[in-house]
């Protein structure tokens, strides 16, 4: 008998224009684990890179936390948020100031997505802007034993640009 | 049977040294793309040394990278502009037998008319007290041309010639988004 798929996309969206948020909802608790990956721009006009950061289950609560390591080309450095409510850190988005074409990337895994405990993710965020610009990873904790159901990835004050583009896939194990 | 949407499109194993593996003619059926590598180069002196990654056979001044690496005693971070991207996690000859670094390079968007990025984790790991690493990097490639060939070639830490020893393995992968 043949193996189903096991990296099965569910959803994927290219914006056409500036949009706050990239909303992924009724996601199916069919699966292990669930990735996203987000080639992304803020729409600022400006230079630099946006803070992105996500919800899940449209939760506003104080329920979220995540520690960071950052290369900004000249340090190495560390950060932790804990009991946050407007998200968890997932992005060093480039502006779209920095030229139109210049984009970001970040692949972010959600473990255990659909158990009964508190979820992890991890975001592996690339955002080289020839010059400045980040490369970040970012371990984050939602504190609640909800099956995820949707994840809101919020595009910075800007919102993100068009051309940003992100697709969900869910990943099965045997 | 499902459509598989990340699908195996090419790969090399190395039974000799060579001095650089190239995947060309690469299709535009697929979103992103991910390259695997399990390599050792063959310089000797250092612990890791260069691997280096062109798109299109394009050497000139369009690559940049910023990264972030930990050798074991501290985390730094840099920034090169350059004519390749480089990765300098890649486990040399001198380090224990046996080991190879292992590097993934993750390219999203790679057939849109924008600048393409190149995502990286590498890890070079050999049971030695200072000298293997662990690196991230963020690459970009300021060309709004589709990614139809792919280039890896072992550099010394001191840009000279060297090459991957046999052994050394490399797969690329085609990813869709529906």
């Amino acid at each position: 008998m043949p193996a189903g798929a096991t990296y099965e996309p569910l959803a994927s969206t290219t914006l056409t224009g500036t949009q706050s948020t990239i909303d992924f909802t009724s996601i199916s608790g069919s699966y292990t684990d669930l990735v996203i990956s987000i080639y992304c721009q803020n729409a600022a006009a400006t230079t630099g890179t946006r803070t992105g950061l996500l919800k899940l289950n449209s939760d506003s609560g104080t329920n979220y936390s995540y520690t960071s390591l950052s290369g900004n080309g000249t340090a190495a450095s560390s950060a932790r948020a804990s009991s946050q409510s407007g998200g968890i850190y997932y992005a060093e988005l480039p502006r779209n100031g920095n030229g139109p074409n210049v984009f970001g990337f970040a692949r972010i895994s959600f473990f255990n997505y659909a158990g009964s405990t508190n979820k992890t993710i991890l975001s592996e965020n690339s955002a080289d802007l020839n010059g400045s610009g980040n490369v970040v990873r970012i371990v984050g904790l939602w504190r609640s034993t909800s099956a995820i159901t949707s994840i809101s990835l919020i595009g910075g004050s800007e919102g993100f640009a068009s051309g940003t583009r992100a697709t969900l896939y869910g990943i099965k194990a045997a | 049977m499902p459509t598989p949407t990340y699908v195996a499109i090419a790969k090399t194993v190395l039974t000799g040294s060579q001095a650089s593996v190239t995947f060309s003619s690469i299709p535009s059926t697929y979103t992103d793309l991910v390259v695997l590598l399990s390599a050792r180069g063959s310089h000797t002196g250092t612990y890791t040394q260069f691997c280096v990654v062109e798109f299109n056979a394009d050497n000139t001044s369009l690559y940049s990278r910023t990264f972030l690496e930990g050798d074991g005693s501290a985390a730094s971070s840099g920034r090169f502009s350059t004519t390749y991207i480089i990765n300098n996690a890649l486990t040399t000859d001198t380090a224990t037998s046996n080991t190879f670094s292992n590097m993934e390079f993750y390219v999203p968007n790679y057939t849109a008319a924008t600048n393409k990025v190149l995502s990286d984790s590498s890890a070079s790991e050999s049971n030695i007290a200072s000298g293997p690493k662990a690196e991230v990097m963020a690459g970009l490639y300021r060309n709004t041309t589709a990614i139809s060939s792919i280039k890896l070639t072992a550099l010394t830490p001191a840009l000279g010639a060297s090459n991957f020893l046999s052994g050394s393995r490399f797969d690329l992968y085609g990813i869709k988004n529906s």
